[in-house]
């Protein structure tokens, strides 16, 4: 430590850190540790149903959660299992106080989600997801196989169509295209980019910066928009990278729109159209997922301190409200990114009380709520996610 | 009432029901290593959150992921670096919700700082500015210039290369660096040369 800034920074520090206040009881932490420890025994009950059904062997890989880790690639696509009907989730139902429970039910979800340790399909097909699924962010269909995000370890892994590790590092990022014929991801500070089909040509991949936070979609001409360290920018083809204007940090992004979402200061959201570089509104919503077409897009107050109060649909270009649904004044609780079933359809995970349950909510633009999936008991906690959606567009 | 609280108020547990505990002994070494530690760890999490609440919340959550794991711990000598690493870690994971408002860097002097010349005025602007520094920039801050972590240390606990923990010091000192010389009465000697 040399310089006066630096040791007078030590000093504020160690000032301000006297402000901290409270203390912690024991009881409290046993309780909690008590919850942790329930929802973990949820996560080995579905990791172990989740082996019953491989038909394959899974090659054992040593996967650090530091560098990336490569392993072969095996080119051959995957055939899903389909079953004769969709099962039912096998995870104890929600009481029935759940808030969720009071909701209207509507279809399955037209969009993959992960349940039990299998990824459900629309079409009724279902597939083991590798890795155990012991906290996944996020994941994405991919080569055959699969990109899986996992929160615990912070590492994102490609799995092959046998379930072997391909490749794993450091990151939490999935991104598809709105077409889904696209993926990037973000693993061990580079960037990847490829066909979500693609078998023979190589993913493209770049070095990230450092300051680099995840990436965030792509934009029209195949760039992806990333953020972090306070800025915002486009990682071209070329593997050049260009600032976009306006933002602070970006939070969504359209190809079909050619739009940008993000934040220009701390309680403003904003999105710019690159085609012009001009920002198009600037409003207190913080922009979470555009619509396919990128005519809409799914918002939350930047306002609030905390779960967000309601989720609201705007007009993408104007900001205008299109719809808003209330959430944590019927006791709903979103957890992670919505993602858009169709043109005027938002999936999202949803916790309740005041008996914790989860359950993937349909929005629409006539801002009617449904479910879209029965709830479970479970959620509310970091450690305990039954469904978790496959990464949006 | 917060989230967490409601909750609570309907499991059994908190009035006298049936919670997991460790064995006699290790339940009391861990209460022991608690009622000494907690306190700094308050503290650290306040640096990374900047309110008491949240810090109080986040190491509760750390310190319950600790006690489910305080059987397999076997060096406790580390423990105390094994519960740094679970604080930053936990930080981490709610800073990347998707909803949570990421705090940006601002090129304008907090207001709070004031023209003040005095050291508190300076304390004031560099505390204001570790406010606004994006998560891992502050989390680099905290390890490093209070925690006092070598770069090394702080690369280890974040997870990330010490290239980037140096790349993240550096633009967050670059930043107060430019705020402060906009503001003369405020700077040191060293910055503004």
């Amino acid at each position: 430590m040399s310089s006066q800034l630096e040791r007078d920074l030590s000093r504020t520090l160690d000032e301000h850190a006297t402000e901290a206040t409270g203390a912690i009881e024991l009881q409290d932490v046993r309780h909690h540790a008590h919850q942790l420890r329930r929802a973990t025994q949820r996560r080995w009950a579905t990791g172990l149903a989740a082996a019953a059904v491989l038909v394959v062997a899974v090659p054992a890989a040593l996967l650090l959660p530091g560098d990336e880790t490569t392993g072969p690639v095996d080119p051959s696509p995957t055939p899903t299992a389909v079953p004769d009907k969709l099962p039912e989730p096998t995870r104890t139902s929600a009481p029935d106080e759940s808030v969720l429970a009071e909701l209207p039910a509507g279809a399955g979800p037209n969009w993959p989600y992960l349940h039990e340790g299998q990824v459900q399909f629309s079409n009724g097909a279902t597939a083991a997801l590798p890795g155990g699924a012991a906290a996944v962010k996020t994941f994405v269909n991919y080569r055959g196989g699969w990109l899986v995000a996992d929160d615990a370890t912070a590492t994102t892994t490609w799995y092959d169509n046998t379930g072997a590790a391909v490749r794993s590092g450091r990151g939490l990022s999935i991104v598809t295209s709105s077409d889904a014929l696209r993926v990037g991801y973000l693993m061990a500070d580079r960037a990847h980019l490829g066909d979500t089909t693609g078998m023979a040509e190589g993913e493209q991949t770049w070095p990230t910066p450092g300051v680099l936070d995840g990436l965030v979609g792509f934009v029209r001409d195949g760039l992806v928009v990333t953020a972090g360290g306070g800025d915002v920018r486009l990682l071209a083809w070329d593997g050049t990278t260009k600032a976009v204007a306006h933002l602070q940090a970006a939070t969504a992004s359209s190809d079909a729109a050619d739009l940008v979402g993000g934040l220009v200061d701390h309680d403003q959201g904003a999105v710019v159209d690159l085609s012009t570089g001009r920002a198009l509104w600037t409003e207190g919503w913080r922009p979470l997922a555009f619509s396919p077409d990128g005519h809409l897009l799914a918002a939350v107050p930047l306002a609030d301190n905390g779960d967000p109060s309601e989720l609201a649909i705007l007009d993408a270009r104007t900001g205008a409200t299109v719809a808003r649904t209330a959430l944590v004044t019927n006791r709903i609780y979103l957890r992670g990114t919505p993602v858009w079933e169709d043109e005027t359809h938002l999936l999202f995970v949803a916790d309740s009380g005041p008996t914790p349950a989860e359950a993937i909510l349909r929005m629409g633009t006539d801002s009617g709520l449904e479910r879209a999936t029965p709830p479970v008991a479970g959620g509310l906690t970091t450690d305990s996610a039954p469904y978790v959606l496959a990464a949006g567009r | 009432m917060s989230r967490t609280d409601s909750v609570l108020g309907t499991v059994p547990g908190t009035t006298g029901g049936v919670v997991h505990r460790l064995n006699a002994s290790n339940d009391s070494e861990f209460a022991e290593w608690m009622a000494a530690r907690q306190g700094r760890l308050l503290r650290t999490a306040y640096l990374l959150t900047g309110d008491p609440h949240t810090a109080q919340d986040l190491v509760q959550s750390t310190l319950a992921k600790i006690y489910l794991r305080w059987d397999k711990i076997s060096d406790r000598q580390h423990v105390d670096a094994y519960a740094r690493a679970a604080l930053v870690n936990e930080h981490r994971s709610l800073w990347r919700r998707p909803w949570h408002r990421r705090e940006v860097v601002s090129e304008q002097l907090p207001e709070q700082a004031g023209p003040d010349a005095s050291y508190d005025g300076r304390s004031s602007a560099l505390w204001a500015y570790v406010q606004t520094l994006p998560p891992r920039q502050r989390a680099v801050v905290v390890l490093r210039y209070y925690e006092e972590l070598t770069e090394a240390e702080t690369a280890e606990v974040l997870g990330i290369s010490v290239g980037t923990v140096k790349s993240q010091a550096s633009r967050a000192l670059a930043t107060m660096r430019r705020g402060l010389a906009d503001h003369p009465e405020l700077s040191g000697k060293e910055d503004l040369s």
